[in-house]
């Protein structure tokens, strides 16, 4: 294996003193612009059910399962593996619907309860 | 300690100090993101049109927290998760289609711990430093497998919540974000549950980034940082990355190659 090698100053650089500040690992980023605007996305949803960004609806999402296929056919089915995957080949005919809303979960648990 | 070793260490720890103002300023959690909110929402909106035109249910997603500047050619990205093509219920009542991604976050309490929090796109992408993502799409047996591998809990159970950046994947002793979408993908191919057999298959069949650090780095390292550990490699620092997956995939027939879909909508396609 002809093994790269990281930089050493990368990982140097990601070295802080602070506990607080840190370099990007698998921290979740909820920036405040996010936040405040899912908080108000949350707060609308059950008055008027509208915060835009720019043309993008912003929504709460309160669950999510994996959907499994297309049509109402699909919508039926909920077992396991149970796919259309015929329509899954990434040719045009299994493009899948992503709906036009942005939706947030909000910050992680852990991110709330100390704040 | 010699003259020359304690210059060293005092040169190191300057270094450290030096940068230490730029990342306290950027990468907090709590941070402003340097990107508007609307520009986040168009550019994660994007990344799943993408992915929902290539007809994916489930692929693995990358983004870059770190400016690419400062990171070696070798790294493209710093925080990877698992996108499964969901119906979503909205606060408001509404069913709507897109993606969930499942993540292993550290805990920004316990740097050394993490925890699993499922988020979408817009989620994923916010504080990001440059918006980039990485998409591998699996071949649709192993997404179907990862599916319900989500499904069925598999992810919480082959959670370690003791977290290390550099965390070496052919051990069980620390899981980072690249690791844990490493553990499932192995656990989804060889339908197991059980981590001695998971690591065994990954150190037969997956290879690792290299990290070369200097001596008196991989000693400092650990001391300054609680979730950088180096007790779980021996003579060579080696992590999982998004790149060496998407390396192990295409080798196995698992995946194609990656994807990467720039700020500006750019779409580069890598083998």
């Amino acid at each position: 294996m002809n093994k790269s090698l990281f930089a050493v100053s990368a990982l140097v650089a990601s070295l802080t003193m602070s506990g607080a500040a840190m370099a990007e690992g698998s921290i979740q980023h909820f920036g405040q612009s996010i936040s405040h605007v899912g908080q108000s996305a949350t707060h609308s949803a059950k008055a008027t059910g509208d915060v835009l960004l720019g043309t993008t609806k912003l929504v709460s999402g309160v669950a999510a399962v994996p959907f499994k296929g297309i049509g109402a056919a699909a919508d039926a089915s909920n077992a396991v593996g149970d796919f259309l995957w015929d329509t899954a080949t990434g040719g045009v005919e299994g493009d899948l619907k992503v709906s036009d809303e942005a939706v947030t979960a909000g910050p992680a648990p852990m991110f709330v309860i100390n704040n | 300690m010699s003259a020359s070793i304690h210059k060293l260490i005092i040169m190191f720890l300057v270094s450290l100090l030096a940068h230490a103002p730029a990342y306290a300023g950027s990468r907090q959690y709590s941070g402003e993101s340097i990107y508007s909110a609307e520009q986040v929402a168009k550019f994660s909106k994007r990344v799943e049109k993408y992915a929902g035109s290539k007809g994916a249910r489930a692929f693995i997603i990358a983004r870059l927290g770190t400016p690419q500047s400062e990171l070696p050619d070798q790294v493209q990205f710093t925080h990877v998760g698992l996108a499964i093509y969901s119906r979503i219920k909205t606060a408001d009542g509404n069913q709507i289609y897109g993606y969930a991604i499942n993540n292993l976050y550290q805990n920004p309490n316990a740097l050394d711990q993490s925890a699993l929090f499922m988020d979408y796109p817009i989620d994923f992408f916010a504080g990001a430093q440059e918006l980039k993502a990485g998409i591998i799409i699996p071949k649709p047996i192993l997404q179907k497998k990862l599916i319900a591998a989500i499904e069925s809990g598999v992810n919480q159970s082959l959670h370690n919540s003791n977290y290390s950046m550099v965390s070496n994947p052919y051990s069980q002793n620390y899981q980072n974000c690249t690791e844990h979408i490493l553990d499932i993908i192995f656990s989804s191919i060889y339908d197991t549950e059980s981590m001695v057999q998971i690591k065994a298959n990954e150190n037969a069949y997956f290879r690792a980034q290299a990290i070369e650090l200097a001596p008196i780095e991989r000693l400092f390292a650990p001391l300054v940082r609680k979730d950088i550990k180096m007790t779980d490699h021996s003579d060579s620092i080696e992590t999982a990355t998004f790149t060496t997956i998407s390396q192990f995939l295409r080798s196995y027939g698992l995946a194609d190659g990656y994807t990467v879909i720039t700020e500006h909508g750019k779409q580069v396609y890598r083998r």
